[in-house]
């Protein structure tokens, strides 16, 4: 029995198999678009839906063949194929997700995401050594919002191999960070911090500090300036950062 | 001078013919052989011959490398059929090698060279000795660009076919089949398709690709073209590491000669074909030889591999069609064009056709590259052209680069063979052999190059990045003697896992070492854990240098080198306290009375 396509107005389609489960699907979707719109849960660590595709925790491995041939391959960036069959489940999928979370766990003992995942996956411990001090799982999640949403591409990948690190260009504060701190927001392993006082706010570890702006009414600090003048400017909302939200609505 | 047709090209073939002299004496001058003095060779060479106003009657030419590295600087004296071989070549030898080349009346080949070449089927390497690879002349004297001529009077189909039916595979490692590789983008439709030449070789210790490229680069240059008119591209890129400088060199004179000549350009030789090509220089980046990174790092990104599909085939460089081989492949196409898909699918095996260069390194007599058919053992290829191990007993072989795996005494009579190599755990990878005796600790030998990988590795991958770092922790504290025996089963998991999760090749082959080491020397290991032992008296933790007084003469020579102060010669021992471990004693003592425990 084939299941009913989610999209309605598809112009590719494409049959695919996943778990089982014939679908008809839009050919622009990957295995993790399917799998969520149908509520078969893959887990994922790097992937956020505002983001392109990026494959770099591992996490979202899942089973295929494609022409008869079997292939382990990640679902976020995996588009979806004519014949394609996908398993989500198998037991040499799940072996690997188990590993790679324990390796994650070496890597940043401290983040509850990853507590939180690996004890969803059935981990409680890891035998790899743990690391100290570094918790950074490198899944890049900060550099893409910041390129891709923010607009400002004020970090990056540099090095590679283990020396591989996310950061400013030559470690220096950047020039165009605006401290608008959602790098920090979408981290899930908390090595990213903002920090906000007397006036200012700094983004840890990038060493950037912003100046915050004043609400004119009741003069508390509450948007960074440099993100003030890019909404003001990019979406032409002259003046909207004159007073805080609260004044702004007579709430102050 | 532009050749404009086949007609003039023949007609041109016929002139060189013309030209020859009577004694061609050349200088084997690649990079191994500049190091060792070629060019003072070449430059006394050429003195003696101006002196005696031999010009007329002697051609002096640098060559490319003539593959016999241990004996560099060589030369090849040609005297219409015979052929004389000198190694060890010194600039002072000049007034007796052009003397004895004038008398020479009959060939000589070195025993050692008799050796090392035995068993060994030189076709792409052997003109390496006879063509000056900055004269695009001398490469058409050996017949250089005859197929081009051939292949344009063919349909791109025809040419496909015949590739696919000589059965050539990809000699950058992973052995694909070239002709289905050429189909697949010949049968893209695209305004625009491009080709590219993988000369990337960033296997330590490898240079297989190095000697071509600096030796006979108008034979990758032809098979480039060949390729691209069967494909339907009108542009080839070469990627050459920056650290061929060499290489890079005599391309760049090869392709503005085959410009002047008419072979690169537009409407080449009459066909309607339109090719240009250019060089890239890598920026020395191990995974940019992988096909999508090195794709990447050409259109200005990082060399970051990218998920297949799309294919290179389908959407390769700045998305349209593209065909990327490696140098040794692309170096295949003119003789296939040129003898036959019979000839090329009669040498090798069932399934691996054709000749592979090796370039065979470590504890073997004779070093060097060797091109041997798909089929020869690496018994043959250890004891027979490598002539055995130096001193001492062997005892694994690491084929296949820094990824490949350690092959024990037991597999020495597995056939070069894509298939076979791979069901013993290593991989054919690009041709590297690198030869092992029993001072060498596999456990250490795994360390090496999984440290060599986890700094290699572009890093996107968690499984490649973190599981590479975490298998090295692991490895560090056996060798250190603070394994556990968990630790064995901690590996193979890893190393399992790393294969299967990790997105490109680099940490799809990455534990190889470790996992063959395992596989075939798993009692080594074990003597770290258990005995807290190394074997091979290599890890320096786990061993004990000593004094043995019945051999000791007592002369002080280690005393002398222990940087440490720790030999106390009057009581023939080696304070455990001060001693480093550097081996500088062992090494020095003549008497052998320096001993590891
Ligand atoms: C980490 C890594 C490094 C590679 N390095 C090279 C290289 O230096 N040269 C090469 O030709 N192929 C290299 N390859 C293989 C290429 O990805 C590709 O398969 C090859 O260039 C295809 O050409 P072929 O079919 O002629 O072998 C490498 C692959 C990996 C995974
Ligand atoms: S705080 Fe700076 S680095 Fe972080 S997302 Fe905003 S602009 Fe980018
Ligand atoms: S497997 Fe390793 S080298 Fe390859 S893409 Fe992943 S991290 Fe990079």
């Amino acid at each position: 029995m084939q299941e009913r396509c989610y999209y309605d107005k598809m112009k590719d389609k494409v049959e695919i198999k996943i778990d089982g489960k014939e679908l008809i699907v839009p050919s622009s979707a990957t295995i993790l678009d399917v799998a969520n719109e149908i509520g078969i849960y893959i887990p994922t660590l790097c992937h956020n839906d505002a983001l392109k595709p990026y494959a770099s925790c591992r996490m979202c491995l899942v089973e295929i063949y494609t022409n008869g041939r079997k292939r382990i391959v990640t679902a976020c960036n995996y588009k979806v194929e004519n014949g394609l069959e996908v398993y989500t489940t198998t037991k040499e999928v799940e072996k690997l997700r188990k590993i790679n979370i324990e390796i994650l766990l070496a890597k940043a003992p401290d983040s509850k995401k990853i507590q939180d995942l690996a004890f969803k996956l059935g981990v409680s411990e890891t035998r790899f050594k743990k690391e100290k001090g570094n918790s950074c799982i490198l899944c890049g999640l900060c550099a893409r919002i910041c390129e891709e949403i923010v607009g400002a591409s004020a970090i990056n990948f540099y090095d590679r191999g283990n020396k591989r690190k996310i950061g400013p260009p030559f470690g220096e504060p950047s020039e165009d960070c605006i401290g608008c701190g959602m790098c920090a927001y979408v981290c899930p392993t908390n090595t990213i911090e903002i920090i906000e006082k007397d006036g200012k706010r700094i983004i840890e570890p990038w060493g950037k500090e912003v100046k915050m702006k004043k609400c004119e009414k009741c003069g508390n600090y509450f948007i960074p300036q440099p993100l003030a003048n890019k909404l003001e400017k990019e979406f032409g909302l002259k003046d909207a950062f004159k007073y805080c939200p609260k004044c702004k609505n007579g709430k102050g | 001078m532009k050749i404009k047709n086949v007609k003039e090209f023949e007609e041109f073939k016929r002139n060189i013919a013309k030209r020859k002299k009577d004694i061609v004496i050349s200088v084997s001058s690649g990079t191994c052989g500049l190091a060792k003095g070629a060019e003072e060779v070449f430059e006394a060479l050429k003195k003696e011959i101006e002196i005696n106003g031999l010009e007329k009657k002697i051609e002096i030419k640098a060559t490319g490398c003539h593959g016999f590295c241990q004996y560099e600087p060589t030369v090849v004296i040609k005297k219409n059929d015979l052929e004389v071989i000198l190694i060890n070549v010194n600039e002072k030898d000049s007034k007796k090698i052009i003397e004895s080349a004038l008398r020479r009346k009959k060939s000589y080949t070195p025993k050692e060279i008799k050796e090392f070449v035995s068993k060994q089927k030189r076709i792409l390497l052997e003109n390496n000795k006879y063509v000056d690879p900055k004269n695009i002349e001398d490469y058409i004297a050996i017949g250089g660009y005859t197929s081009l001529s051939k292949a344009l009077n063919m349909e791109g189909k025809e040419i496909v076919e015949i590739v696919k039916k000589s059965g050539l595979r990809g000699r950058g490692g992973a052995g694909f089949p070239t002709g289905k590789k050429w189909d697949m983008c010949r049968n893209q439709k695209s305004d625009k398709k491009y080709i590219i030449c993988n000369a990337d070789e960033g296997d330590p210790g490898a240079y297989m690709n190095r000697a071509l490229l600096e030796g006979n680069p108008h034979l990758i240059i032809e098979g480039m073209i060949i390729g691209a008119y069967a494909i339907g591209a009108d542009e080839g890129i070469i990627y050459v590491r920056s650290e061929y400088p060499l290489a890079v060199k005599n391309l760049e004179i090869a392709i503005k000669q085959a410009e002047e000549y008419g072979f690169l350009g537009e409407n080449i030789l009459s066909s309607g074909f339109n090719f240009k090509l250019k060089i890239f220089e890598g920026a020395g980046a191990f995974v940019c030889g992988e096909e999508t990174a090195l794709i990447s790092s050409i259109e200005g990104f990082a060399g970051e591999p990218r998920l297949r599909p799309p294919y290179p085939a389908e959407k390769g460089l700045y998305g349209k069609p593209t065909n990327i081989n490696n140098v040794e492949t692309w170096a295949n196409v003119p003789f296939i064009i040129a003898y036959g898909w019979k000839w090329f699918s009669s040498i090798g095996t069932g399934k691996s056709k054709g000749t592979k260069i090796f370039s065979l390194v470590g504890k073997v007599k004779n070093t060097g590259l060797v091109e041997v058919p798909f089929g020869t053992t690496l018994r043959e290829v250890i004891y027979e052209i490598g002539g055995g191990i130096k001193d001492g007993k062997f005892k694994a072989v690491q084929i296949g680069g820094p990824s490949g795996g350690c092959i024990p005494e037991k597999s020495l009579d597995k056939k070069l063979d894509y298939e076979e190599i791979s069901e013993s755990g290593a991989i054919m990878g690009s041709g590297g052999l690198i030869v092992m005796d029993e001072k060498t600790c596999v456990v250490d030998v795994a360390k090496y190059f999984t440290n060599f990988l986890r700094y290699e590795s572009c890093g996107k991958c968690n499984s490649c990045r973190e599981g590479l770092n975490q298998m090295y922790a692991i490895l560090d504290r056996i060798t250190k003697g603070k394994g556990k025996l968990e630790d064995l089963t901690l590996l193979e998991e890893l190393g399992e896992y790393i294969k299967k999760a990790s997105l490109c090749g680099l940490g799809k082959t990455a534990p190889n070492p470790v996992l063959t080491t395992l596989k075939y020397f798993k009692n080594e290991y074990l003597a770290h854990i258990k005995e807290k032992k190394c074997p091979a008296g290599v890890c320096k933790e786990l061993i004990e240098y000593s004094i043995e007084k019945e051999k000791c003469v007592g002369c002080g020579k280690c005393n002398e080198v222990c940087s440490t102060g720790a030999i106390d010669l009057e009581n023939y021992k080696i304070e455990k306290e001060k001693c480093i471990k550097c081996g500088a004693c062992y090494e020095v003592c003549k008497k052998g009375a320096i001993t590891i425990k």
